[in-house]
């Protein structure tokens, strides 16, 4: 009861914040989902319908995970915010290097999710054909390398938050 | 291989990412260089430069995505095939190196003189 009162008195950017990495989280399951039943078209079409319903829903949170990633991301740059904390300390290149690498590089993975979403319901069926095999090796590695991307930016995330957590 | 139309909205959609991925980092190492530039990427003031670097690569992608979609020529569509898929492969790994601040910073100093 006491940790339930606790998380109940978060602030609203400390709750935005978990809400966001609790998101990064649930996409991985997402992501695994994606590669594998792209991986098994040729073999079962019928993995096509769980693969288009998967794409939809990765695809809406990454959007919404780059959204919140915005939202707090002013209350990071503000005066007295996690950044000055981090650029007034002896580690400012967590900011200049780690912090500014995965703020640009959270630009690509919900670009990379859209690119084999559109793909998958355009193309349907036919993506299992054996004479599609580079365009589903193009939604499998766009997967893979969006999955990449996001461990990277979450560990980046992590090393930051864990110096100067967003309150 | 599939029907022409079909890979024509493919390359299109290849093509675009490809060309949105490389005008974001493009656009950081200007914003680096040129602090007026910088301001030009201040679209909501609070997030500061990088709103605008989101925003303008997502509208770029969308524009490119339609107009190579319309304007290009479509019995041409299996033939770039190959080369729209090498395209996307090469800018979504450069990307990763050319937003690593060891990378563009330099970059920029150099544009700056």
């Amino acid at each position: 009861m006491e940790g339930l009162i606790g998380l109940f008195s978060l602030s609203r950017i400390e709750f935005i914040a978990s809400f966001h990495g609790l998101i990064a989280t649930v996409v991985l399951i997402l992501f695994g989902m994606g590669i594998a039943f792209t991986g098994i078209l040729q073999r079962n079409v019928a993995f096509l319908k769980p693969l288009k319903v998967v794409l939809l829903i990765l695809l809406v949170l990454m959007i919404v995970h780059t959204f919140l990633g915005f939202v707090i991301y002013v209350p990071y740059r503000a005066e007295g915010g996690p950044r000055t904390i981090i650029l007034e300390s002896d580690r400012p290149w967590l900011h200049e290097f780690i912090f500014e690498h995965k703020e640009f590089l959270a630009y690509l993975p919900w670009l990379l999710v859209l690119v084999a979403t559109v793909m998958v319901y355009y193309l349907g069926a036919r993506l299992a054909d054996t004479g599609y095999n580079a365009l589903r090796l193009v939604v499998i590695a766009a997967l893979i390398i969006a999955l990449v991307y996001t461990l990277v930016v979450s560990a980046e995330a992590v090393l930051v938050t864990k110096f100067a957590p967003l309150k | 291989m599939a029907h022409h139309k079909n890979l024509n909205m493919i390359n299109a959609l290849l093509l675009a990412a490809s060309f949105s991925a490389t005008i974001f980092w493009v656009m950081n190492i200007f914003k680096v260089a040129s602090p007026a530039f910088k301001s030009f990427l201040e679209v909501y003031a609070p997030a500061g430069p990088l709103s605008g670097l989101f925003v303008y690569p997502i509208i770029g992608f969308f524009v490119f995505w339609l107009l190579w979609s319309i304007f290009t020529i479509k019995a041409n569509a299996s033939k770039y095939l190959k080369s729209s898929i090498i395209t996307f492969y090469v800018t979504i790994i450069l990307f990763f190196f050319m937003v690593w601040p060891g990378i563009f910073g330099p970059v920029a100093e150099l544009l700056k003189g």
